[in-house]
């Protein structure tokens, strides 16, 4: 396979990140962001503040024509300042929309200054608070490739099929605000996106190139919050499956939430709609986020980072790659007490 | 494996897509058979502005037999070539030269059993 | 015709433009000392297949001017590049990497152009996939080997060629067209229609600019003839499928509706722009600010460099331009820097 060749350099700060949290990666994937940060703090020894007043960036809002665009502005503009006022200067987005939103928030005050000027005035009428915009705004997938090779050093396990010494064949997929509405903001541009590769080929595996792998995957929360526009996003997400499905990719990573939620969730849906499944076997294809997959190469204990939660199970993959696990824990709680099992979905084997 | 339940909504396939891979293009082979020059349309649409059917009867000429090329049109697209007068307003103006009433009669003829069965006369 | 007879003449570029220049000017009655940076003439006309609009083989056009340029007033001093010219007491000094290589009294400049980059246009995918070439790389394969375009060992099935692939596109800014590239394509389409009649060829254009003397022709030929489909919509992108054949999206903009095909070749059609080996004129900007190109001072009345008495520019070093038109131009710049120098 070809390297992917076109490399859009981009400034990455290298310690003292401000970490702004997602609204919905928790929700779904529970130990994400929590892992992430232990993995920065604890494994690579940086350090990583998240403040305890910061809140939404309002992409959901803004993104729904709920929230004025001012409003938006000046949330933004108030987790500005409260990275000033605690002294940092590089940001971290937990999400890939809230980046793409700094960065058309940024954009915009670049070319109307008069708007940021604006925007202070109503920051200060509103909070008190002056702002600075960041030296340095990043995606968190970006801080995993920058170090990618670190955290391969230092990892446990490769993403390797441990019987067949093949490298797991692994879909990326990239979040469209991360790189398409500017690419030079994106490691690798927006045709061939770098960020999840770097990842994906630094701990031992080879990225699946598909005809479909620029697709958008159909979470625009425009369309996807209203019911009726359901089955037009859910679409999106099965014209990929459909045509990554002859590459008989071993696991997907996303680095947006919601592209990973929608990947992994609509696996079921679209079994139950329509009886179509997409993995090897009758069996679907695991979804993990960028943080997930560092923690399983790291060597963290799958149910501690939040595995059990995904739509798909993961067991076939963590036996793949040969991961310690104990299937008995997966639906306990820190105590050992069972605390339900959700119906399961048979798993065949090949 | 799993039944066909319903969540309140329909995932849709991709219908508007011309999927140059399997389109059927049969009904394309044999006009082209039938009226050579056929092939030299470039599209420029005089054909359809100076059709009686196109300001009155719904009929695009230029998209219909435009589509017949790339594949095979639906039952109800066909269906508006009958307002078709046979004027030869069409062929008067065709930079290309191309007898494009002949053409009209030449779609009707070979579709005459999808058209006629189907969609009652207007 | 001339009272000095010590006067000298160089022309840069022995591409069409070049070649047309220096046969003129020496028959004239002109010494013409001609460089060029590679080691024969001919350009890039070296490395075309067939010609537009009649299909005449390129190596044809060579011997004939080829032919041409044995006179003895004509000078050659290749395998050198002159990529600046300085002033000093009326006359012209060539210089090559900072070293002097000659001087003159009047200079031609006919340094051609580049071919667009196509890797700029990373969504065609051009150095990623091996199924996605260039129309030049198409040329060449035509004229030393077609076999290398069989898929798989077999003959293609589907080929796309791509027009407007580096020119009017403000993405990459360059907004001016290339004017050949429409016809290349058309020439192009049928070349494959011809080598692979079991193949489909489909071109995809935004425009089809097919102006010159047999253009028009020609594309006729394409659709009529040799069954050529021309849809008329932009290439959005390319990925690779299994096989490694190239899936590609457009629109189909006379439908209105998105269409996607699998092709064993894409064909970019790529545009032209100014020569990264072109001549400085002192420190003077001769360059046109938009396009990169050279300036005329007055284009209607002649081909005298913006700004400098004495030099010339001629072929697509000012634009681009097809081989009838280089030649004319370098004809027509010969004449002119005949003209300077009996006036001054």
């Amino acid at each position: 396979m070809k390297q992917y060749w076109k490399d859009y350099q981009k400034e990455i700060a290298d310690d003292n990140y401000f970490y702004v949290r997602s609204c919905i990666r928790q929700n779904f994937f529970p130990g994400a962001e929590n892992l992430f940060i232990d993995i920065l703090k604890n494994k690579l020894g940086k350090t990583v503040f998240e403040d305890a007043e910061h809140t939404t960036c309002t992409g959901i809002g803004y993104h729904t024509d709920v929230v004025p665009l001012e409003t938006t502005m000046t949330v933004i503009a108030r987790q500005f300042a409260l990275m000033k006022e605690k002294g940092y200067r590089n940001m971290i987005a937990s999400c890939v929309t809230s980046f793409g939103l700094y960065s058309e928030v940024l954009d915009m005050w670049k070319h109307q200054p008069e708007l940021k000027e604006k925007i202070a005035g109503y920051l200060m009428e509103a909070t008190g608070r002056t702002f600075e915009e960041p030296e340095n705004m990043v995606h968190a997938s970006d801080i995993l490739y920058k170090y990618r090779n670190e955290i391969a050093s230092i990892a446990k396990y490769k993403l390797i099929n441990k019987t067949t010494g093949e490298p797991l064949k692994v879909v990326d997929h990239i979040g469209c605000h991360y790189a398409k509405t500017f690419p030079e903001r994106g490691v690798g541009g927006s045709e061939f996106p770098q960020v999840l590769t770097g990842l994906i080929t630094a701990w031992g595996g080879q990225t699946v190139d598909y005809p479909e792998r620029r697709h958008c995957c159909g979470f625009g929360f425009r369309n996807y919050l209203v019911q009726p526009n359901r089955g037009y996003s859910i679409s999106q997400s099965k014209i990929k499956l459909e045509s990554m499905k002859p590459y008989e990719p071993d696991l997907i990573i996303a680095n947006c939430p919601g592209c990973s939620m929608f990947l992994d969730r609509w696996q079921y849906t679209l079994e139950e709609t329509e009886g179509a499944v997409y993995g090897t076997c009758g069996n679907k294809i695991p979804v993990f986020t960028h943080e997930e997959l560092a923690g399983l190469v790291l060597g963290y204990d799958p149910w501690e980072i939040g595995l059990q939660t995904h739509q798909v199970p993961v067991e076939a993959l963590l036996d793949k790659i040969g991961v310690e696990y104990n299937p008995d824990l997966k639906y306990t709680d820190r105590q050992g007490n069972l605390i339900g099992e959700p119906e399961l979905i048979n798993q065949h084997v090949c | 494996m799993a039944g066909k339940r319903n969540f309140g909504f329909d995932i849709q396939g991709g219908g508007r897509q011309i999927d140059l891979d399997h389109a059927d293009t049969s009904l394309a082979s044999e006009l082209k058979d039938a009226v050579n020059a056929w092939s030299a349309c470039i599209n420029c649409g005089s054909c359809a502005a100076t059709c009686p059917s196109g300001q009155n009867g719904g009929l695009n000429f230029r998209k219909l037999h435009y589509q017949i090329r790339l594949e095979l049109p639906t039952l109800q697209e066909l269906s508006t070539l009958s307002s078709c007068l046979l004027c030869g307003k069409c062929q008067l103006v065709c930079p290309r030269g191309i007898p494009t009433r002949y053409l009209s009669i030449q779609i009707m003829q070979k579709t005459k059993h999808y058209v006629r069965e189907n969609i009652p006369s207007v | 015709m001339l009272e000095n007879e010590n006067h000298r003449i160089a022309v840069i570029g022995a591409g069409p433009a070049g070649i047309s220049a220096a046969v003129t000017a020496a028959e004239l009655g002109i010494d013409v000392d001609w460089y060029d940076k590679a080691d024969q003439i001919g350009g890039k006309l070296n490395d075309y297949y067939q010609l537009f609009p009649d299909r005449t083989s390129a190596m044809n056009v060579l011997q004939e001017f080829d032919n041409l340029t044995g006179t003895a007033r004509i000078h050659k001093h290749f395998g050198k590049a002159i990529n600046h010219i300085e002033k000093n007491n009326g006359r012209l000094v060539l210089m090559s990497d900072h070293e002097t290589v000659g001087s003159a009294d009047s200079v031609i400049v006919a340094t051609g152009f580049d071919f667009f980059d196509a890797r700029n246009k990373e969504e065609f995918g051009y150095g990623m996939y091996n199924q996605v070439i260039t129309s030049p790389e198409l040329e060449q394969k035509l004229k030393t080997n077609p076999d290398s375009l069989k898929f798989d060992g077999e003959a293609p099935a589907n080929i796309a060629f791509v027009h407007c692939v580096g020119s009017r596109d403000q993405q990459i800014g360059i907004n001016y067209c290339s004017r050949l590239c429409c016809v290349t394509g058309i020439k192009q389409a049928i070349e494959m229609r011809e080598l692979f009649p079991s193949c489909r060829v489909v071109n995809f254009y935004i425009d089809l600019r097919a102006f010159g003397s047999g253009y028009e022709e020609l594309y006729r030929e394409a659709q009529e003839k040799h069954q050529v489909q021309f849809i008329r919509g932009r290439v959005s992108e390319a990925s690779e499928n299994q096989q490694h054949r190239i899936v590609l999206k457009a629109e189909d903009t006379l439908m209105g509706r998105p269409l996607k095909i699998t092709v064993d070749w894409v064909v970019l059609l790529i545009g032209m722009v100014p020569s990264c080996t072109q001549v400085q004129v002192a420190d003077h900007q001769c360059t046109d600010q938009e396009t990169g190109f050279l300036k005329a001072a007055n284009a209607f009345t002649g081909h005298r460099l913006d700004g400098q008495p004495g030099i010339f520019m001629a072929g697509a070093c000012g634009g681009p331009m097809s081989i009838p038109e280089a030649a004319a131009s370098g004809k027509a710049a010969a004449t002119e820097a005949l003209q300077y120098l009996i006036n001054r």
